[in-house]
């Protein structure tokens, strides 16, 4: 499998916000992070991508044709009514997905230690998250799409969670997209990044290239004066000091040598962004 | 569609326990009183078609209906898993409406199953596009007011017809049977109408 996932020019459009030539890849074996701030548009392409929203433009290929067979969805909040048993939940996801394995999903809860005789309601917001990802994976998909799986839960479940994931992506056929603006976590795990910004893709690439070839200054005010604003994606100006993002590492180094780089982290490419587009 | 069916199902059955032990002990009180039976009828039809239209406010807490259409059956899936379910309740309650009419009345039984029966399919029909369309909260309020109206157009429209002395004529007691069927029919109209709603509907 190429792509797990291929969207060319999404376009949907709300009026007061529209996602605007959304286009991202997910090749087979690799984990892509959607970052941006709320309302940046993360949980709209995901709803286009899984049929849940009907987008107003552009193409989406899932699983080179075979749909939502093969994917795991694990929404950001748990799906799962307080009422239900832990075992009932099972007993009806049977019947949802082709290719659901009651023997896997029994693993799933030993392993979370999920009791299967407990309530919804009487489960933790963690374990409810956990409730999620022992469904989406019990009938083996081949993408797992997880839209802000992570926020709200402690780092201990955080990175159990994590962990589960990265051994999910073992497989070359399996592929991950995760949205998050915890933006570690996806520094973690992610191949690749895209940054969504007012419906917009504004940073794209594969994650490490990205933290290598941007770079986050902290300088004097004098000294930010003379940099070239071309190479300035967003800054930071304080009393004590500036900091600012530099769009391309190696022309900075050659053209200021005697100003050192830093390497920059998800948030501070999603922060300076923000900034840039703001000042 | 069995997995939505057994959600269904899963989230029903507490409430319908409850509302089996509230018919058991009303049933109990008309064997030692003059409580009219009837209301009973009419309870186990309010019973089981509330019990169907609180799945929408299950629904709407959990965002169910936007996970659903993410899973490979999707929303017709949803919509007619829910149209059964309808059917299931309809045939629950004329059977228990037929069993208490054999134990209290012994003549009639299988008419007022037919009427009540088919009574829930009506309901059902008109219920199920209104609340797809408007929620689990809002739709009981739309609800409220077209039963309003219809249970106000149906009562004069009867009033008239017995006034003129037309009732018989119009309503032979034999088309008393064909309400479960003419209730099937509205319920696979409503299902049609229900699939375009959810099909359109921002999830």
């Amino acid at each position: 499998m190429e792509y797990a996932v291929k969207i060319d020019h999404l376009v949907k459009n709300f009026g007061s916000f529209a996602l605007r030539d959304v286009s991202l890849a997910i090749p087979g074996g690799t984990i892509l992070g959607l970052i941006g701030e709320n309302g940046a548009g993360k949980s709209t392409v995901i709803k286009c991508l899984l049929g849940i929203l009907h987008p107003d433009g552009g193409d989406i290929a899932l699983l080179e044709g075979e749909g939502l067979t093969g994917v795991g969805y694990v929404p950001d909040e748990c799906p799962f009514s307080d009422q239900l048993k832990v075992k009932q939940v099972g007993a009806f996801c049977a019947g949802l997905f082709p290719g659901w394995e009651d023997s896997l999903f029994a693993h799933y809860l030993e392993k979370f230690d999920l009791p299967a005789d407990k309530k919804v309601k009487e489960l933790s917001r963690g374990m409810k998250m956990k409730l999620s990802i022992t469904v989406a994976l019990s009938h083996r998909p081949k993408l797992l799409v997880l839209d802000e799986a992570t926020s709200g839960l402690d780092p201990v479940v955080r990175d159990e969670i994590l962990d589960e994931f990265l051994t999910f992506i073992q497989d070359e056929d399996h592929a991950i997209l995760i949205s998050s603006h915890i933006t570690s976590d996806l520094e973690k795990i992610c191949d690749y990044v895209v940054y969504l910004h007012k419906g917009q893709v504004t940073i794209s690439g594969a994650k490490d290239e990205l933290l290598e070839g941007y770079g986050k200054l902290s300088c004097a005010r004098t000294d930010l004066a003379r940099i070239d604003p071309a190479l300035i994606v967003g800054k930071r100006e304080g009393d004590y000091g500036c900091q600012a993002l530099i769009n391309d590492r190696a022309v900075f180094q050659n053209a200021y040598p005697d100003l050192p780089l830093d390497p920059p982290s998800l948030e501070d490419l999603m922060i300076f962004t923000t900034r840039g587009d703001r000042a | 569609m069995t997995g939505f069916l057994k959600r269904d199902f899963y989230l029903i059955s507490g409430t319908l326990r409850f509302y089996i032990l509230l018919i058991g002990l009303l049933a109990l009180f008309a064997t030692f009183s003059d409580f009219n039976i009837s209301f009973l009828s009419l309870y186990m039809v309010i019973f089981a078609m509330s019990g169907m239209m609180g799945l929408f406010s299950y629904d709407d807490m959990n965002r169910w209906q936007a996970y659903g259409a993410a899973v490979p059956a999707g929303r017709r899936a949803m919509v007619d898993a829910r149209c059964l379910l309808a059917v299931l309740l309809a045939v629950w309650v004329a059977a228990v409406q037929f069993l208490l009419e054999l134990l209290w009345r012994e003549e009639g039984a299988l008419s007022m199953a037919a009427t009540y029966g088919g009574l829930s399919l009506f309901y059902a029909a008109v219920s199920l596009p209104v609340f797809y369309r408007f929620g689990g909260t809002k739709a009981r309020t739309v609800m409220m007011a077209i039963v309003a109206a219809l249970s106000s157009l149906i009562g004069m429209g009867v009033t008239a017809l017995q006034l003129s002395g037309g009732f018989g004529r119009v309503f032979p007691p034999v088309a008393i049977f064909a309400l479960p069927l003419a209730g099937l029919a509205a319920l696979a109209l409503s299902r049609r109408i229900s699939i375009g709603i959810m099909e359109r509907k921002k999830l």
